[in-house]
C-alpha cells in the first residue's frame, strides 16, 4: 500500500511506485511528493503495476504531476498497467496527456 | 495548581496544606462536604483530597456532587481513608472518586498520585479539547453542505423543465451529489441532455455546478450546439475549478425531428442506445477528455453523429454504476450493464432492470460513488415541444416598420454558428413569445435549405437510410469545407397591410436553385430521416413563394392571427 519515490540522480528520472487502491485516501501522500523538491526530476516514471483500483482523485493527482512537471512538456510515462487500468486511463483520454507504457 | 482539601480534623488540614505548600500547590481548605462544593464552585481547583468522614455532608456526597458539577471537565478526585476503611473504596470509586489515598499521610504518597492524575487530566483535556474541534468542524461541514446544497438545487432546479422522457435514477453517496443532470429544449424545438460527474462531492462539486448550469441552459436558450456547449464548459470549468478537478459528461443533442443524435462523451462509461426491445444498436465510447482539463486550444469539440428511426432509448450513466462491487469486490462492470437490456421492454425499460441488478448485485457489497443513471425515451420526446397555440395571443400592435438583413459568405459559413445570430434577430423583434418561436423555426429551417441544398447541393433523399444519413453528413462537412465564394442573403422586416402587421423573411443563396420537393407524408406520421421541415414552415407561413430559378425564398408571416394551423 502507499507510494514509493526514487530518484536516479544520474538521469534525473523519478520512480513512483503506486500500490494498492490510487483512490482519495492517497491524496495527502501525493501532494507531499508534489511538494518535495527531491522527489522532482526532468522525467517520470509511474510505475501502477501493483495498482488494484483507480478513482477520479487519482486522475486529478496524475493531472497536478503532470502540471508539476511542466504540463504539456512533461515526461511522463505510466507503465505496467492491468488492462482495467488502462480501460480507465483511456475513458479518461489520458493516453493524449501521457506516455501509457 | 490549585488542590482543594475537604477534611473535618483541623489538624489533618494543617498537616496536608503544608505538605502540599511545599511542593508550591496553591491551597484550599473546606471543613466539610458542604463547604467543599462551595468552594470547588469559587475556585475551581484543578484536584480535590476528599476525606470520607465528614459532618454536614460526607464525602461521598460531596465527590457525587462536584463530578455531577463539573460535567465534561475532569476534576479528579482522590478520596482519603484509613487502613480500616478499605470496604468503603469502592462505594467511593462508585460515587465518582478516581483515587485513594491511605492515611497517615506519606508527603511523596501524595505528590505522586497528585502528579499521575494530572497526567490523566491533561491527557483528558486534550481529548475533550480535540472532540471539541471535531465537533466544531462537523458542524462547519454541515452547515456548508446544507448551503453547497441549496445552491446545487437552486442551480439544478432552474432549467429542468419537465421533460418527462427523460427519466433518472439518481443516488448520491453523501448528502448530495456530485453528479448533475441537465435537460432542455433548443429553440427550434431540439433536445440537450447532459450528465456531469464532478470529482469529489460537496461544496467542490456545488462551485462547478454553478457555472456549469448557468452556461447549459443560457447557451442551450440562445440556440448553441453541444459543441459550442462543451467548448465554453471546458474554458470555465478550467478556470473555476483547481488543476485536479473536472467534470466528466455526457452531452447529447437530438434535432427537432428525432431523427440525428449528437453526442460528446468526455470521460463517461459508453452511451447505449438500444432499439424499442431492448436490442443495443449503438455505443458512444468517451473519446474526449474531462470538461476542466485542457486548454481551449487543445479541446476537442467532435461530436459523433448518428441517425435515429424514433423509438429509440437513449442511456447515459456515471460511472458509479460499473463501480458498484458485490461482496467479493468485484465490480459491477460493463458486462453486466450490457446484459440489463436485454431483457427489457416497454413495460421494463433498461432503467428499471439495471437498478435493480445492481441493487441485488451489490447487497452485500459496496457502492462508493455516486449512481446516476438516465434514460432518455426518444418516443417519447417526439412531441415534447410545440409551437404553443395558446401563446400567440393578440401581438402587441409594432410601433414602426423596419427592415433588416444578415449575409453569410463562405468564410462566415464554415466559421461561423449561424443559429445564434439568426435568434438574435428574431428575439429583437417586439411580439410574444410563441411568434418568436415560429419566426425562428421557419428562419433556420428556409436557411439550412439554403445552405445544404442551395449551395452544397446535398440530397435529402441520401438521408432516408442509415448508410447514406452517415454519408450525407460527411459530404456535408467536406463539401462545406471546400466552398468558395458563396452567399447567403437573409432579409426581415415588417409591414403594415390593411391595419394587419405582416413579417416577411427573404432567403437567397448563390447558388444554381434547388427543386423543392413536397414531403409525401403528413407532418404527424412522418417519422422518416426527413422531410419535416418545409412542412412545417408552410403551416405556419401565409404564403411560400420560391423564385423560378429556386434559388430564393420568400414567406410571409401574420402576427395577427391566434391560429395559424
Amino acid at each position: 500500500m502507499g507510494i514509493n519515490v526514487t530518484k536516479d540522480n544520474n538521469t534525473n528520472e523519478v520512480t513512483i511506485v503506486i500500490q494498492g487502491r490510487f483512490d482519495f485516501s492517497m491524496n495527502s501522500d501525493f501532494r507531499k511528493v508534489l511538494s518535495d523538491k527531491d522527489c522532482m526530476g526532468d522525467k517520470y516514471m509511474i510505475d501502477m503495476g501493483a495498482v488494484e483500483d483507480l478513482d477520479s482523485s487519482a486522475l486529478g493527482m496524475l493531472l497536478l504531476l503532470r502540471e508539476k512537471a511542466g504540463g504539456d512538456n512533461a515526461n511522463i510515462k505510466i507503465s505496467r498497467c492491468r488492462p482495467d487500468i488502462i480501460e480507465m486511463l483511456k475513458m479518461a483520454n489520458f493516453q493524449t496527456m501521457f506516455d501509457i507504457v | 495548581m490549585k488542590v482543594l482539601i475537604a477534611e473535618d480534623s483541623k489538624l489533618s488540614r494543617n498537616v496536608l496544606s503544608s505538605i502540599l505548600e511545599k511542593y508550591e500547590y496553591t491551597v484550599i481548605e473546606a471543613a466539610d462536604g458542604a463547604e467543599a462544593v462551595e468552594k470547588y464552585l469559587e475556585h475551581e481547583p484543578d484536584i480535590i483530597l476528599m476525606d470520607l468522614m465528614m459532618p454536614v455532608m460526607n464525602g461521598y456526597t460531596a465527590t457525587e456532587k462536584i463530578k455531577k458539577l463539573s460535567g465534561e471537565k475532569f476534576v479528579p478526585i482522590i478520596v482519603v481513608t484509613s487502613i480500616a476503611e478499605t470496604t468503603s473504596l469502592t462505594k467511593s470509586v462508585e460515587a465518582g472518586a478516581d483515587d485513594y489515598l491511605n492515611k497517615p499521610y506519606n508527603a511523596e504518597a501524595i505528590q505522586a498520585k497528585i502528579i499521575a492524575l494530572s497526567r490523566i487530566k491533561d491527557l483528558h483535556d486534550a481529548l475533550e479539547e480535540n472532540k471539541q474541534k471535531i465537533e466544531n468542524l462537523n458542524k462547519q461541514a454541515e452547515t456548508e453542505l446544507v448551503v453547497a446544497e441549496h445552491i446545487y438545487d437552486y442551480v439544478l432546479d432552474q432549467g429542468v423543465d419537465d421533460l418527462t422522457f427523460v427519466r433518472r435514477y439518481m443516488r448520491p453517496v453523501t448528502n448530495f451529489n456530485g453528479d448533475i443532470l441537465m435537460s432542455a429544449h433548443t429553440p427550434a424545438g431540439g433536445i440537450h441532455v447532459m450528465l456531469g460527474d464532478f470529482t469529489g462531492h460537496g461544496l467542490s462539486a456545488a462551485i462547478g455546478a454553478i457555472p456549469a448550469s448557468e452556461i447549459f441552459y443560457r447557451m442551450t436558450a440562445k440556440g448553441f450546439s453541444i459543441g459550442d456547449i462543451a467548448v465554453e464548459l471546458n474554458d470555465r470549468l478550467r478556470g473555476v475549478l483547481p488543476m485536479n478537478m473536472f467534470c466528466a459528461a455526457c452531452l447529447i443533442e437530438l434535432d427537432v425531428e428525432r431523427t440525428v443524435m449528437n453526442a460528446w462523451n468526455g470521460s463517461m462509461p459508453d452511451i447505449i442506445v438500444t432499439d424499442s426491445s431492448g436490442n443495443i444498436i449503438n455505443r458512444i465510447a468517451s473519446s474526449h477528455t474531462a470538461l476542466g482539463i485542457v486548454p481551449s486550444d487543445k479541446f476537442d469539440r467532435k461530436v459523433d453523429i448518428s441517425s435515429l428511426k424514433g423509438d429509440e432509448r437513449i442511456y447515459l450513466c456515471s460511472d458509479g454504476v460499473l463501480d458498484a462491487r458485490n461482496k467479493d469486490g468485484v465490480k459491477f462492470g460493463m458486462d453486466n450493464y450490457l446484459h440489463a437490456f436485454r431483457n427489457s421492454d416497454d413495460h421494463r425499460t433498461g432503467l428499471n432492470i439495471i437498478i435493480d441488478d445492481l441493487f441485488s448485485y451489490a447487497e452485500d457489497g459496496e457502492i462508493n460513488d455516486d449512481i446516476s443513471l438516465i434514460e432518455v425515451n426518444v418516443d417519447r420526446s417526439i412531441d415534447s415541444w410545440h409551437l404553443e397555440d395558446e401563446n400567440l395571443k393578440e401581438s402587441r400592435n409594432l410601433s414602426a416598420e423596419w427592415s433588416a438583413n444578415i449575409s453569410f459568405d463562405a468564410d462566415a459559413l464554415k466559421e461561423v454558428n449561424p443559429v445564434p445570430l439568426l435568434l438574435n434577430m428574431v428575439s429583437g423583434i417586439n411580439v410574444i413569445h410563441g411568434h418568436k418561436e415560429r419566426l425562428y423555426t421557419v428562419l433556420s429551417e428556409l436557411f439550412t435549405n439554403s445552405l445544404e441544398h442551395g449551395l452544397l447541393g446535398l440530397d435529402s433523399s441520401l438521408k432516408s437510410s442509415p448508410d447514406g444519413f452517415m454519408e450525407y453528413f460527411e459530404q456535408r462537412g467536406l463539401r462545406l469545407a471546400e466552398l468558395d465564394d458563396a452567399l447567403i442573403s437573409i432579409d426581415m422586416s415588417s409591414a403594415k397591410i390593411d391595419g394587419d402587421w405582416f413579417i416577411t423573411i427573404n432567403v437567397k443563396d448563390s447558388g444554381k436553385g434547388f427543386v423543392q420537393t413536397k414531403p409525401t407524408v403528413s407532418l404527424d406520421k412522418n417519422t422518416g430521416l426527413s422531410g419535416r421541415g418545409i412542412e412545417l414552415v408552410n403551416q405556419v407561413c401565409e404564403s411560400v413563394e420560391y423564385n423560378e430559378i429556386g434559388n430564393e425564398v420568400r414567406v410571409v408571416y401574420s402576427l395577427n392571427k391566434k391560429n395559424n394551423h
